[in-house]
């Protein structure tokens, strides 16, 4: 990948979907890029946590059957427009790249 | 077997505990053990083993202190701890500072904060000072809880240092008596009463001259002053007056017909012109005593009681010093002035290199040793704990 990846982003994004824990949502960071993302296992929960305490997240423990509890964690309202919000930019960044990049790639003839 | 998990679980809570608040801790570690265990489950279900699956999730996640890292930075920082201690820290050093630089005794300058308003009457110099101790004990204990509690030693640093400075304060505060004295002035006011004490003993030895073959009043009782031989007294002040005013003009004043002086403590001033007047019915005139070197005594004035006659001069003069026995007042106040002002000194000095000695070297060394009673047994029970947890982790995942 040559663009630094928006971790907020790429965790409000699978979040969108579905309340997920904290490894499934590194499983589907993983899956969803097919490989080609993979967010740092020990750089999952800042992030998680900065964004509870930013407002964009909530959390609960669920129990489960015969296992330990586990935090799910669910995007709210607010962690959706900032979603919103980040995808804008994001189209708009690559537009920007396109605009730069692919013009003398069209213009090339490939 | 050995659960890793359980292992790494426990290097990491030694990372982050007092770091963090404890219930965010233990979330932390439970959620990183959960993602751990989760991983492990998904990798033995593509058949590796137990074992295998544990190393693979940890390694995948990181080392414990790696994950400790990365979980501390995004926690909040809090500044109060930090201002807190970077006042009681400044309070202490300030005062310090300036108690070891003060010519004068703790107590002097804990005395000034006392005589301030709204201090005055309600605070001492010892409540002044438990006061300091609290505030800074205060200041070093919201510090601590602000910054997480990880900084034991800095409640003991406060605190040795606050100790330190009332043990000071317990070790210099007697010297009070003396802190009034300004230590500049201590040699020329030493030098004045060593004249002044001089001085009146070359005019006591000029009265017994003078007084020669008459009993001199100094000498006697009240009553026995009253039994003089008037004539004869009279006489001797007629005849001697004029050579004691010559010889002395500094110390004696006759003047008007019949005169009685004598040298008295400013503090007294008021009562010996009472009583003469009251007594006499004279006049009093009286006048700041200047000795022959130009200086001024300020707290002695000269007093002349105009009489209606010598003999009530004598009596004036003799029931005046009867009343006091034959101490002749200004002599023992020299002496004692002198005496006091030599001790002061001496305190003075004593003071100002004790106050750098024992409050700094003091506060020094109890902080000192305080932070080395705290923290080395800490340092060497984590170390080795560390040490302990890491060797054994190591071996079971060699």
């Amino acid at each position: 990948m040559a663009f630094k990846s928006d971790n907020d982003a790429l965790i409000l994004g699978v979040l969108a979907e579905r309340s997920l824990h904290g490894y499934e949502i590194s499983k589907q960071i993983k899956l969803k890029s097919k490989g080609s993302l993979t967010l740092p296992e020990n750089k999952l929960y800042p992030a998680l946590h900065k964004l509870e305490d930013e407002g964009f997240i909530t959390s609960e423990w669920v129990p489960q059957h015969g296992k330990p509890d586990r935090k799910v964690y669910s995007i709210n309202p607010e962690g959706t427009k900032e979603l919103e919000t980040r995808r804008s930019a994001w189209k708009m960044f690559m537009a920007n790249i396109n605009s730069v990049m692919m013009d003398t790639f069209v213009k090339e003839g490939k | 077997m050995a659960k890793f998990i359980d292992w790494y679980s426990v290097e990491l809570d030694g990372y982050l505990k007092g770091r963090m608040p404890d219930i965010v801790r233990f979330e932390a570690i439970k959620e990183v053990s959960n993602h751990l265990n989760e991983h492990v489950d998904e990798l033995t279900l593509k058949g590796m083993e137990e074992q295998a699956a544990q190393k693979a999730a940890i390694a995948s996640f990181g080392s414990p202190k790696e994950a400790a890292v990365n979980l501390l930075h995004q926690m909040p920082t809090s500044k109060i701890g930090g201002v807190c201690f970077a006042l009681a820290s400044l309070t202490i050093a300030g005062y310090i500072l300036y108690s070891a630089l003060s010519y004068q005794s703790y107590t002097y300058h804990l005395g000034l904060i006392s005589e301030i308003e709204p201090f005055v009457g309600r605070f001492n110099y010892f409540t002044i000072g438990a006061s300091f101790l609290i505030a800074t004990a205060l200041l070093c204990v919201v510090g601590t809880i602000a910054s997480r509690k990880i900084h034991f030693g800095k409640i003991a640093f406060g605190w040795a240092a606050g100790l330190a400075i009332v043990a000071g304060l317990g070790l210099i505060g007697p010297q009070k008596h003396f802190a009034n004295i300004q230590p500049e002035k201590f040699q020329s006011n030493l030098a004045l009463w060593s004249s002044g004490l001089e001085k009146t003993r070359q005019m006591a030895a000029l009265e017994e001259k003078i007084f020669e073959g008459f009993p001199n009043p100094n000498s006697y009782s009240n009553s026995e002053v009253l039994s003089f031989d008037k004539s004869k007294a009279i006489e001797k002040i007629k005849t001697y007056a004029p050579k004691l005013v010559a010889t002395e003009p500094s110390y004696f004043v006759f003047g008007g017909t019949e005169t009685a002086g004598y040298i008295i403590p400013k503090g007294r001033a008021g009562t010996s012109q009472t009583y003469f007047r009251r007594r006499y019915g004279g006049t009093m005139s009286g006048g700041e005593l200047k000795p022959v070197t130009g200086e001024e005594f300020p707290w002695t004035g000269m007093y002349v009681a105009y009489t209606k006659s010598a003999d009530e001069a004598i009596k004036a003069w003799g029931i005046y010093r009867g009343s006091y026995g034959y101490s002749n007042e200004f002599e023992m106040t020299a002496i004692m002035q002198k005496s006091f002002l030599e001790n002061a000194h001496t305190a003075s000095n004593r003071t100002r290199l004790e106050s750098t000695i024992v409050v700094v070297g003091v506060a020094a060394a109890s902080s000192l040793a305080a932070l080395a009673m705290i923290l080395l047994p800490c340092f060497i029970l984590f170390r080795m704990l560390g040490l302990l947890i890491r060797s054994s982790f190591r071996r079971v995942i060699a």
